[in-house]
């Protein structure tokens, strides 16, 4: 009841805090150390509501707007449990969703919603202020693509970022794989239909780690995976009443190796995607950003991972000091043989697959909502929420095709540059 | 021949059904409409167990059957285990395969459907649908005051097979044409 | 199924291009339309706990984290868990030899049968706990950063107050696009402000090298795995703060309360549904159904056949009068006409007989240009009321508001008959309450033409009603547009002006589509 609504803190009112992610969906309040849901971003199907469909399966604008609208609408009023209209939003959204995912996600807060003011963060910078500091080498696992990305004294240096379609899609796939070929007590023609995206999910969160260097070593190599010692013992797990099935231990180990096999400079694995990202940065950045590597995202809180990368990113680079043959890009090995780096990873205050929502949490907890968050009536009047890939907000004159500094998106007398 | 012993202490009501050899520990409570169907090999059944109504206990095999003590069998399960031991509740309406054999202290749900042949861990419970299997830091505990009431008040309103007289039950009429 | 209002046979349209049966339609009274559950604000009313229905005010359950003070979940399967006692013999105090019965609490799960002593927590003395809930135990550090965010935030915002220097700001920090976004590093450029050195974090992450990350130890390689031991995904979500593996480490958490909604037109801005404050109470204070003010309609004998495009049948309508004045209803082709902001679309689509009212405007939001098609056109006939010209400006800024305040529905429809509709109004009576009951009622006359009204009861009559299938694909099941017109007495003129002004009777429309080839309930 506002009738209890007093003064003083308790009547601030702090704004919602959205990460919506191709997977997961976490949301909660600026000022809280931990969002107050984390759910997946599916609504139920329309015609069968016992289904559901992911947001990212949309069709086209108009489906994803009204998935939106519900999805947005159960965040609120299940999870939330506030009036939408009443709260500022702040959005972490990744420097790469598409300009129709994020003009429909504005539609949908501005006009559906009628929120006054939205702040929209990219990821990877909500990332970094997490950890206190203001430098570090973003490595974000999401579910289609993993990315690397350097932030130097709070500037992203956006055209070293790398990525490469290493998420959680693309471990589930193989992990798919590896299941088929090493259960024991069903054959594939029967285990294929039960291996549903939830079951490998699981199977993937609860059986898998990533494994020490030196067996990981012997695991790609088929001839000595029998001799590993000692062998993982083989486990089993159940589907549903009627299946119980028993997969091979060794499938524990195997599956993380998607983001490591790679010997190939140019190609997908995470150390050589990290290595390649240092030596295109600034020589002067390389070794802050070597000892402060942050790890965002779900997928690699398996037990074991950043042990290893550490290790893997040692170890690369070392064997490139020596210009080993098998690496044939002379400018490359060049950059890592004089420079010996220590290579860190931060341990942040919260699990990784928060740190985006916790940086956005941080964000909307100042005054950053107010000073740079766009506003309704700008939205209105422009029909764009202000982005890095559209030229028409970064000429120098300003947003083209509005004259006036009252239309600025960052509220009154804030304008973004221009007259020079 | 197909017998009934009954140990003396048992409450077993006449309107259960009960075929084959079937041996039924004291203390353990047989409602009405329970089935204990040994039709293959025989039933032991230890002490306390409560068997409630509609509850099924088949044995197909020819092995026999050994059920522990303080079990709980509630409203229309269906059990074929293979041998289960002590202190395990079967609620309503689940259904336990042939091929299982259960320890001690294991839950099955209300409504769940277990078949896969396995040894089942101790203190297992599986619940929910999609099937889920959590292990429980404890067993279940017995159901002394829940025996003692019955053993008081089924007497009052059910008739009740005298333990003392030793009877023969007919054969299941599978077995006479085998 | 079968339903009193056959939900999917008779669909109402809302003002936004929802389809929604009568019961899921809301009607405002002062604006006299229909606005659906889509197009209306919903706004938290109150919090309550589903499991206990006790209420909780809004300030408390903000700083309870809208969670119930003494519910709790089972951490295993998200049932509400339940407090269990037992009793232990203890030795008293002053008598070491003598034993007695003490009681103690512990939370059980009745479905997955998880008990707080799974969690290794103690058994309580008191019902209420304390126990043990998950906690970042890095909260603290959260805090100092969130601090000096906020300090940042604050320099940032002082060194804008000075006009000239945000000129250039953006362009020291601005390389790359994401200029505006990123932290506030370099608040102001002005040399002397430049040379100030930023405050230093209050709290830095550590970071770990080889040393600190040890690898993998043997137990993993040696150890079974065994599946129930370790957390879900689910599970470990229900705990962000800790998100365990262990299933042994799962603790209760407090059970997330519920809201009550009210709604509220985003025309008029006036409530259109208000529930009852407490938690039990099912009631509403204010609840404008479109069954208590729009006429209902049922399909009562559907077609028998098939309808082969270009021919007709006949179809029997049954009508009601849920309000307390008379009304006469005229039927109409259907004239639905989504709200637009380029009228070009609307002749075409509805020469198709099949539009979406979404595709094009939520798509398009070109907002000066818009035409002042009326979606219900609203004639008066009261002399009571004031000019024509007055009512015409008003009429108008109420559906530019509309345009410009009501979400649009991406609904697909498609309407593939036609009514040849009868020359007549059918007059209703007003309900009376008692008339449900009484079997031998009177039933009015009216004089009416067989032909068009073969029964009638009370406020309720049946109708005959010729439709057309129009020439396209035959294939579709066949659906019919109408648009229906009727009285309506507004009540609220009268009570606003405290019985100055008379209620007003208006002439109102309603658009209907109804599948005929459904089995009526």
């Amino acid at each position: 009841m506002p009738l209890y609504e007093g003064i003083g803190l308790i009547n601030e009112k702090h704004p919602v805090v959205l990460e919506i992610g191709q997977a997961f969906t976490k949301a909660g309040f600026a000022g809280e150390s931990a969002p107050r849901c984390f759910i997946p971003s599916t609504v139920p199907c329309k015609d069968n509501p016992t289904q559901v469909r992911k947001l990212i399966d949309y069709q086209d604008e108009s489906d994803l707007y009204q998935m939106l609208v519900d999805f947005l609408n159960t965040i609120y009023f299940k999870h939330l449990l506030v009036t939408p209209k009443d709260r500022k939003v702040a959005i972490v959204e990744s420097l790469f969703c598409t300009s129709q995912w994020r003009h429909t996600l504005a539609k949908v807060l501005y006009l559906h919603y009628e929120i006054l003011t939205v702040l929209w963060i990219p990821s990877h910078l909500a990332a970094v202020c997490s950890t206190g500091s203001d430098t570090a080498l973003v490595v974000d696992v999401g579910y289609s693509e993993a990315l690397v990305l350097p932030v130097v004294n709070g500037v992203t240096l956006l055209s070293h970022v790398q990525s490469q379609d290493l998420g959680s899609k693309t471990f589930d796939e193989n992990l798919k794989i590896l299941l088929l070929e090493n259960c024991t007590n069903k054959s594939k023609e029967e285990l294929e239909p039960l291996l549903t995206p939830e079951v490998i999910e699981d199977i993937r969160l609860r059986a898998c780690f990533v494994t020490k260097i030196r067996r990981a070593q012997l695991l790609s190599d088929p001839s000595f995976a029998p001799n590993l010692d000692p062998q993982l013992k083989p486990f089993k797990y159940e589907i549903d009443g009627d299946n119980f099935v028993e997969f091979e231990g060794i499938l524990r180990e195997q599956a993380a190796e998607v983001w490591f096999k790679n010997k190939d400079p140019e190609g997908s694995s995470l150390p050589y995607m990290i290595l390649d990202c240092l030596a295109s940065c600034p020589i002067d950045t390389r070794k802050k950003l070597a000892s402060s590597i942050l790890i965002a995202g779900g997928t690699p809180m398996l037990p074991g991972f950043k042990a290893r990368l550490v290790r893997e990113l040692k170890k690369i680079e070392s064997e490139l000091g020596e210009t080993k043959p098998d690496f044939k890009d002379e400018k490359f090995t060049e950059k890592f043989r004089n420079g010996t780096y220590e290579f860190r990873i931060f341990s942040c205050p919260i699990k990784e697959n928060c740190v985006n929502w916790l940086g956005g949490a941080l964000y909307g907890a100042s005054e950053a909502v107010n000073l740079r968050g766009v506003t309704k009536e700008f939205f209105m009047k422009n029909e764009i929420v202000p982005d890095w890939c559209n030229p028409g907000c970064n000429s120098v004159t300003g947003i083209v095709g509005v004259s006036n500094a009252a239309s600025s998106p960052f509220g009154s007398g804030v304008g973004l540059p221009k007259g020079l | 021949m197909a017998n009934l012993q009954i140990t003396v202490g048992a409450v077993v009501c006449v309107e259960a059904e009960i075929r084959g050899d079937v041996r039924i520990g004291t203390k353990t409570i047989v409602h009405p409409c329970a089935k204990i169907l040994a039709t293959g090999g025989p039933i032991v059944i230890g002490d306390a167990n409560i068997v409630e109504e509609l509850a099924t206990i088949e044995n197909k095999s020819p092995e026999p059957m050994v059920i522990g003590n303080n079990n709980v069998f509630e409203v229309g399960s269906l059990v074929k285990a293979k041998a289960i031991g002590d202190h395990n509740i079967f609620e309503t309406k689940c259904f336990v395969g042939d091929e299982i054999s259960i320890g001690n202290g294991c839950v099955f749900g209300a409504g769940t459907k277990v078949t896969p042949s396995q040894a089942v861990p101790d203190n297992s419970v599986f619940y929910g649908q999609p099937l889920k299997h959590r292990l429980a830091g404890e067993r279940p505990s017995a159901q002394t005051l829940q025996i003692d009431f019955l053993s008081r008040i089924l007497p009052n309103y059910h008739n009740i097979i005298n333990p003392t007289i030793k009877r023969e039950i007919p054969a299941l009429p599978a077995e006479k044409t085998s | 199924m079968s339903h009193l209002f056959q939900l999917d046979t008779v669909k109402y349209v809302c003002c936004c291009g929802s389809l929604k049966p009568i019961c899921n339609v809301y009607f405002c009274r002062h604006c006299l339309r229909l606005r659906c559950h889509y197009c209306v604000s919903h706004e938290v009313d109150s919090h309550y706990c589903g499991n206990c229905s006790e209420n909780m005010p809004s300030a408390e359950a903000k700083q309870k984290r809208n969670r119930c003070g003494t519910c709790y979940d089972c951490p295993s399967c998200k049932q509400t868990l339940s407090i269990r006692a037992t009793t232990i013999q203890v030795p008293l105090e002053d008598e070491p030899e003598k034993l007695v019965a003490k009681k103690l609490y512990y939370l059980a799960c009745g479905f997955c049968r998880w008990t707080s002593r799974d969690a290794g927590l103690p058994d309580s003395q008191n019902t209420s706990g304390p126990w043990a809930e998950p906690e970042n135990p890095l909260a603290q550090q959260i805090i100092e950063i969130s601090d000096y965010f906020r300090m940042l935030a604050i320099r940032e915002k002082n060194s804008k107050d000075k006009k000239f220097v945000q000129k250039s700001k953006y362009l020291a920090a601005g390389r790359h696009g994401v200029a505006h976004l990123l932290p506030r590093r370099y608040p102001v450029s002005v040399p002397e402000e430049m040379s100030k050195p930023l405050p230093t974090p209050l709290y830095l992450a550590p970071t770990e090298g080889m040393e600190d990350l040890p690898e993998l130890s043997d137990d993993v390689y040696e150890d079974e795995l065994i599946i129930p031991k370790v957390t879900s995904l689910t599970q470990r979500l229900r705990q962000l703060e800790t998100q365990p593996r262990e299933t042994s480490k799962l603790l209760p958490t407090h059970k997330q309360l519920l809201v009550k909604r009210s709604l509220r037109c985003r025309v008029c801005e006036r409530n259109i549904s208000k529930p009852e404050y407490s938690p039990v109470s099912i009631k509403f204070k204010i609840q404008l159904n479109a069954y208590f003010h729009v006429p209902q309609i049922r399909l009562m004998t559907p077609l028998n056949e098939p309808l082969v495009p270009g021919r007709k049948a006949r179809i029997v309508l049954r009508l009601a009068n849920p309000t307390q004045f008379p009304t006469a209803i005229r039927f109409l082709p259907f004239s639905f006409v989504p709200l637009q902001k380029d009228g070009s679309t609307d002749k075409r689509a509805l020469d198709a007989g099949k539009f979406d009212p979404t595709r094009e405007s939520s798509t398009d939001h070109s907002l000066p240009s818009h035409t002042l098609t009326p979606t219900t056109s609203i004639t008066f006939i009261t002399p009571s009321m004031t000019g024509g010209g007055t009512l015409g400006s008003g009429e108008s800024t109420q559906i530019m508001k509309e345009i410009h305040v009501l979400p649009r529905r991406s609904e697909r429809f498609s309407q593939n008959c036609d009514v040849i509709p009868p020359a007549d109004e059918i007059v209703l009576p007003p309900r009376d309450e008692t008339s449900d009951f009484d079997d031998f009622a009177e039933t009015p006359d009216f004089n009416d033409d067989p032909k068009l009204v073969p029964w009638r009861k009370a406020n309720k009559a049946a109708v005959y009603l010729d439709v057309i299938r129009q020439l396209t694909d035959g294939s579709e099941p066949p659906v019919l547009g109408i648009t229906i017109e009727y009285d309506y007495v507004n009540t609220i003129v009268a009570l606003e002006s405290k019985g100055v002004q008379e209620p007003q009777k208006v002439r109102l429309q309603a658009h209907l589509l109804i599948a005929l080839d459904r089995i009526p309930s």
